[in-house]
């Protein structure tokens, strides 16, 4: 079980992966920007960091950690983080304007189509509040919901010439797609291991971050969450990788997950990969590289036709795909909660109709 | 992990970090800015540029130092030459002499701020950097307050991040506070007892007076401010009065041969004016960097237009950097 809230503040910048389309002819690409960095960075940091002075047994660290994120919060309540809203709540900008998505006859249906969701995180003490009740920010002040707390910021970095306050002929410039978070914001992971406190090097070159970690109490409301078992509809709060070790799936293809296929909530699916140590003998400078994975994002919602009646704890390895480095699950992969959806009946069709429905499914 | 330091920059002169001439359409040569605040920064890579270029200096010292055994005109050689840097020259003539050109690490610039990219070397034969930069953001910036003395403003967001680095465990002055000793204006027939400021734009009334000693902690290391003429402002107020506070000057370059503009040679520089100060995290892998010799402060130059005066600045450091 998790135990240790890992809290990030940065001390000044964090690189943002400038997107899927980046090349030196087009640097202003930024679809697909990534930030912030998967809870695979931060387990990476750990791991590192007990090799350079030991806190932990490490064949035990290596077996045993598992890292979940990104979620961030107020510098000043890191326990009452933020974490993606999942998709079948639609929050909009004023307290009248919320909506959410029913299962009515298997269809997707809500009531105020035209409503676009204006928030997309939402404070971990609120995830069993009604949509209705969850409170708007007043004032700058953060209650329910929430934006995210940083910006990018594309810096050019000028590389000058050894000898002369200029820029150099070839190669001079340098585009860093870099992310400000707010002064009283922060990055926070939840972990089974804690790290000791200090600063850090974290996403990017030369960018520093001050880490602490915090005891996840049994009476949190974390940790009382984690421990209500999924029943048939669910929301991910960080991305899923599902499927086999070279196939990305939507959903683990496995009856005891659900034996006809799950209705979903979902986006496009994000790329995800993560580099692993060190490649073969001959060649050590070259670090391994996973296979590169479609992860499904977080706020996807599942709804399953007969209960899990797990937790994620006990969710079954096969679900995620594993056999290379470590077992994706220990990067918190598919982490996820219980939530409500209304799911009205179906209603039986009619002889007639009945006819023209074969062969759906 | 790394061990914790800190830089406090005050500038001397107008500072301008940011684009320069030419590189933006309009001709007003903006500064960096924080996303939030809208308040200038300096660019970590830009610190990280100055310390590698002095610590590059002494190493073109020791590198004529060896060479100084041989022969006294090796600068008069390399007049002849202009298509290589002096350092490369030297370089050159170092190991033709059959010496190495491994200097003493503490001299060796990419050391301590790491190896810059070479071609043909795997992976570019780039190294990580030993010490690593943060941007500089504002601690307290000096506003003109017309019949007054200057005043030193801050935000608590601004004093967050000075607390974050510095470990400083006073609590944040709340918006609009001063000490007891400042020397603002009394308006008793506004029916209020507050002291009053006026700026160029308007006038602002100081809410909450601290002691002298709470505002005394704000103060960063060997910084020469005195604490009566600083006020903490609220975070939506600090942009605009920044943007009052900022150095401005339009600028223009003469023809060689006349008192007259160079055709389209005029544009317009903001800077920060000379008083502010800044700070900026340093984090280091292992001990032993001196980049100012024994002392904890020097001189430094960082931006640009140091042609016309821009740029000079007292660093002091501090923290666990030795």
């Amino acid at each position: 079980m998790f135990k240790f809230l890992i809290v990030i503040r940065p001390l000044g910048l964090l690189y943002g992966s400038a997107g899927a389309f980046l090349s030196p002819e087009n640097l202003v690409g930024r679809s697909g920007a990534k930030f912030p960095p998967d809870a695979g960075t931060l387990s990476g940091l750990i791991l590192a960091t007990n090799q350079e002075q030991k806190f932990s047994d490490h064949q035990e660290l290596k077996t045993n950690l598992a890292v979940a994120g990104a979620f961030w919060a107020e510098s000043d309540h890191p326990e009452n983080f933020f974490v993606p809203i999942p998709r079948s709540r639609i929050v909009g900008e004023k307290n009248k304007d919320f909506d959410e998505w029913a299962l009515t006859n298997n269809k997707w249906e809500r009531q105020h189509p035209d409503l676009d969701p204006e928030y997309q995180w939402q404070s971990i003490n609120s995830w069993h509040k009604q949509t209705p009740q969850l409170k708007r920010p007043e004032k700058g002040k953060l209650n329910d919901v929430g934006k995210t707390p940083w910006e990018f910021m594309p810096i050019l970095h000028p590389y000058l010439k050894d000898d002369e306050k200029h820029v150099r002929d070839r190669d001079g410039l340098f585009l860093e797609n870099a992310v400000q978070m707010r002064e009283d914001s922060c990055l926070v992971y939840l972990s089974t291991h804690k790290l000791p406190d200090g600063w850090y090097r974290f996403g990017g070159e030369n960018h520093i971050v001050e880490i602490t970690s915090q005891a996840i109490t049994e009476h949190s409301s974390i940790s009382k969450l984690l421990k209500q078992k999924i029943g048939r509809s669910f929301a991910l709060i960080t991305p899923a990788v599902w499927g086999s070790n070279n196939l990305s799936t939507r959903y683990p293809n496995d009856v005891r997950f659900s034996n006809k296929r799950p209705e979903m909530l979902t986006d496009r699916p994000e790329p995800w990969r993560y580099r692993v140590g060190k490649g073969e003998a001959q060649n050590k400078r070259a670090s391994k590289l996973s296979i590169g994975r479609y992860a499904v994002p977080a706020g996807t919602v599942y709804v399953v036709k007969h209960p899990l009646d797990l937790t994620w704890w006990d969710f079954p390895p096969e679900w995620f795909a594993s056999g290379e480095g470590l077992p994706l699950r220990q990067f918190g992969c598919g982490l996820c909660l219980p939530v409500e959806i209304k799911i009205e009946p179906k209603v039986e069709p009619k002889a007639d109709q009945k006819i023209k429905q074969t062969g759906e499914d | 992990m790394y061990k914790k330091a800190y830089g406090i920059i005050e500038t001397l002169a107008p500072l301008h970090v940011g684009a320069a001439a030419g590189e933006e359409s309009g001709n007003l040569n903006l500064i960096f800015r924080d996303q939030f605040t809208q308040t200038g920064i300096i660019a970590g890579s830009s610190i990280r540029g100055r310390f590698r270029s002095d610590m590059r200096s002494k190493r073109i010292e020791w590198l004529e130092s060896c060479l100084s055994n041989v022969s006294n005109d090796f600068k008069d050689l390399y007049l002849a030459k202009d298509d290589t840097s002096y350092l490369n020259w030297l370089e050159e003539e170092v190991k033709k002499l059959g010496q190495s050109l491994e200097c003493p690490k503490n001299l060796d610039e990419h050391n301590w701020y790491g190896h810059h990219a070479v071609e043909g070397r795997p992976d570019g034969g780039t190294t990580e950097a030993i010490v690593k930069f943060e941007y500089a953001s504002l601690v307290w910036l000096p506003v003109f307050c017309p019949g007054q003395p200057v005043v030193w403003i801050s935000c608590p967001r601004l004093l967050k991040r000075y607390k974050l680095i510095t470990g400083c465990d006073a609590p944040i002055p709340k918006p609009y506070t001063a000490a007891k000793t400042l020397r603002g204006r009394q308006i008793s027939d506004r029916g209020t007892a507050k002291q009053i400021l006026f700026f160029n734009l308007g006038f602002m009334e100081i809410e909450q007076q601290i002691e002298a000693e709470a505002m005394q902690k704000w103060i960063p290391q060997g910084v020469d401010l005195a604490v009566e003429s600083f006020v903490v402002v609220g975070d939506n107020d600090i942009a605009m009065l920044h943007d009052m506070a900022l150095y401005r000057q339009s600028r223009i370059k003469m023809m060689d041969d006349m008192k007259k503009v160079d055709g389209g040679a005029f544009f317009n520089v903001e800077a920060l004016p000379e008083g502010s100060v800044l700070i900026f995290p340093i984090a280091l892998k292992q001990s032993g960097w001196k980049p100012f010799g024994d002392d904890a402060s020097q001189d430094m130059y960082f931006g640009g237009l140091e042609s016309v005066g821009f740029g000079r600045c007292h660093v002091t450091l501090a923290g666990d950097y030795q």
